[in-house]
């Protein structure tokens, strides 16, 4: 990638950048440690970012993720100068423009044209220079006759858009955006993009912290992930938001209260092995591992060739380990008639972690299901076993279709299934 | 050698904002017209203010109550009054304002790189508007009565101390908002006891011996009387008091562009 290339110089350099917030519980705990002139302590410390090293090479964009909190605006503070870190160096090269918050200096009650030369002077540019971007601005923020008008009467389209003209046309050599892009109407944000797009091609520095995983994977050479103010990942777009998903997937998932590593103990001793295959369309896999058998039960132990919907069922798949897994994941596709996948589900992904395993144990899984309101006809299940996990696997055992069952119903489905819907009634009538 | 110190970090202070003259002077512009913008009079009513005020004073002091002074060249109460209110009132408005300038501006103290030590000053300058104009309606009735003199072209060697000391005291406030927010309230109180320790509404000769000694220590004090002695007497008083006035002036906004300039970088944590 760009970022790699020897000739450019690093512009933004950080070393071991960290910043502490002191976090008062009671104001009045202020007044004490200054009386006691700081030998006495009456606050948490709360470090927001800790530890950050980077380089940012000239004409880079760089993208920063992570979730709320995890100290991206607090990076950009800092570089932008209007924090002062706690610790650390923080070494930027050339003028910086940062969009933290579109129309922070805006005074409603003037024109937006005046807002044009306050914004400008805020940001550094006298009277003249605005003068000479003021067309441009203004062709930009596309807010016609409006613009001799109090901001005040602006929509907040046009508020965005007018401060995003301004933000973008002071022409910084190192932009710092902050989510600013996420504003207006589709349109503009196509025409804020290109305008961003243009200033790289310019070979201007771009540090974008976002939300948007597609933006950032489209727009940034490189990306970073910081986690509880740390920097957790540095790489390829691609790389650092496959990381970042995982980290928000592994998140939720403890979260709903799974995920635990189940013992020997946990082990459902209950779930039966099963070692029938009713059909074998197509299978392939690295062979790992082998799929002995899958069986749909009732509740009360029956086998199920045919289900109503609504129905508690159990799915069973067994499998025969040759090759050690460490991570094996066992997991179903559901097909109609016509080969339209309708759903999927795995261990991982239900938050279930099974246990390493060693050639020769033969690993059972037990899913229960409650059959869903779909349109009544035949439905397959094309079991797998896999080794890795939710975002980067091995396929070890597949069989396509193994499975067949008839979903049955007494009312009628209209379409592919039925929602869960409550109908409620209100009639005025002509008196 | 602290002192030095401080002096340069002072210096800095001051080229910094001398380079951001262009920003000052906007938010000025702004400030004067966020005042007045929608109204149909505008600045004008920065005129009527004072010159309603002024008739109101004669009308209670001169005309109701008969008060008269006891020396002086002349023995109009609400002509003696209204010098000592005008510098009170800008030093009044601009520590209150100050005050709280960069707290309310926190939008833009945290989200741009925003040099948050002109908003005082925007105060200071903005506030003088006002003041000028209302010095400029005294002046325009001394002429009237035939009581101005040469002395009062001396008004700029008073104006110049009051901006700087109000400033100064306008940095500390400013500064000291931001870590508690009481510190307004504090103030409020504070310049009600200053106000009535300054000699706006009694000459320095009705005080006790004693007490006069505490209140020439007041730079407030000495703007008043010297206001009078230029305007009202033609009259330069003696050096002492000038001398008095600029040394704390200047030591007040020394300490308070210093104290600004430190305290500044834990401004955004704290907001």
């Amino acid at each position: 990638m760009s970022s790699e290339m020897p000739s450019t110089e690093a512009v933004v350099k950080l070393h071991n950048l960290s910043k502490k917030y002191p976090i008062y519980e009671r104001p009045s705990h202020k007044i004490w440690e200054l009386l006691t002139w700081g030998k006495r302590q009456f606050h948490r410390e709360f470090w927001a970012l800790q530890d950050i090293d980077l380089e940012v090479s000239s004409g880079t964009t760089l993208g920063v993720i992570g979730q709320n909190g995890s100290g991206k605006s607090t990076l950009l503070q800092l570089v932008a100068g209007i924090l002062t870190q706690t610790r650390g160096d923080c070494f930027v090269k050339g003028t910086v423009s940062a969009l933290l918050e579109l129309g922070s200096g805006f005074n409603l009650e003037f024109t937006g044209r005046e807002n044009i030369f306050m914004g400008g002077a805020i940001m550094g540019l006298n009277q003249r220079q605005m003068e000479n971007r003021l067309d441009e601005i203004l062709a930009f923020s596309e807010i016609g006759n409006f613009i001799d008008q109090p901001v005040r009467t602006y929509s907040t389209g046009m508020f965005m858009r007018l401060a995003f003209s301004v933000a973008i046309h002071v022409d910084p050599d190192i932009l710092l955006v902050d989510e600013a892009l996420a504003v207006g109407d589709l349109i503009f944000q196509h025409r804020c993009f290109n305008r961003v797009r243009r200033l790289k091609a310019e070979g201007k520095t771009i540090v974008f912290v976002s939300h948007d995983l597609q933006a950032v994977t489209q727009f940034c050479d490189r990306a970073i992930l910081l986690d509880a103010g740390r920097k957790l990942e540095d790489g390829t777009p691609d790389e650092v938001v496959q990381r970042y998903q995982a980290l928000i997937f592994e998140r939720e998932r403890r979260a709903a209260g799974k995920g635990e590593v189940p013992s020997a103990g946990d082990q459902d001793d209950s779930v039966p092995v099963v070692d029938v295959i009713p059909q074998v369309h197509n299978r392939y896999g690295n062979k790992g591992a082998e799929i002995l058998g899958i069986i749909l039960y009732s509740l009360g132990g029956e086998v199920l060739n045919q289900a109503p919907i609504g129905e508690e069922v159990q799915l069973v798949i067994s499998a025969r380990i040759h090759n050690s897994l460490s991570n094996p994941i066992i997991g179903f596709t559901v097909r109609d008639r016509l080969g339209v996948e309708i759903t999927s589900s795995n261990t991982a992904y239900e938050g279930l972690h099974l246990p390493p395993a060693e050639p020769g144990d033969i690993v059972t899984v037990g899913f229960r299901i409650q059959l869903p309101q779909l349109h009544p006809g035949s439905y397959s299940i094309s079991p797998a076993i896999a080794q890795g996990n939710i975002w980067e696997h091995s396929i070890e055992d597949w069989i396509d279709n193994a499975y067949i069952f008839d979903l049955t119903s007494s009312g009628l489905i209209y379409g592919m299934m039925r929602w869960q819907v409550v109908p409620s009634f209100r009639i005025i009538r002509n008196q | 050698m602290p002192v030095s110190a401080s002096l340069t970090v002072f210096y800095n202070f001051v080229e910094k904002i001398l380079i951001r003259r262009h920003l000052v002077w906007t938010f000025v512009v702004r400030d004067l017209r966020g005042r007045y913008v929608g109204s149909l009079m505008g600045l004008f009513w920065s005129i009527i203010h004072p010159f309603v005020l002024l008739l109101s004073y004669n009308f209670v002091f001169s005309i109701v109550l008969q008060m008269k002074l006891r020396s002086g060249p002349t023995d109009n109460f609400s002509l003696f009054l209204f010098c000592g209110l005008l510098p009170w009132l800008y030093f009044q408005d601009t520590v209150m304002r100050s005050c709280t300038s960069v707290v309310d501006q926190r939008n833009l103290v945290q989200r741009t790189l925003f040099p948050s030590e002109i908003l005082p000053i925007t105060m200071a300058l903005s506030n003088l508007v006002t003041h000028l104009l209302g010095t400029a309606i005294l002046l325009l009735v001394l002429v009237y009565l035939g009581l101005l003199g040469s002395a009062s072209m001396l008004f700029p060697f008073t104006l110049l101390p009051l901006i700087l000391f109000a400033l100064g005291i306008g940095w500390l406030a400013a500064a000291l908002q931001v870590f508690l927010r009481d510190t307004v309230q504090i103030l409020t109180v504070l310049l009600t006891l200053w106000f009535w320790f300054t000699p706006v509404f009694y000459q320095m000769d009705m005080v006790p011996e004693s007490l006069r000694v505490v209140m020439r220590l007041n730079p407030l004090t000495h703007v008043v009387e010297i206001n009078r002695s230029l305007f009202l007497e033609n009259r330069v008083p003696d050096l002492e008091s000038w001398v008095i006035l600029a040394g704390s002036s200047a030591l007040t906004i020394l300490l308070g562009g210093v104290v600004f300039r430190k305290t500044k970088r834990k401004f955004v944590d704290v907001l």
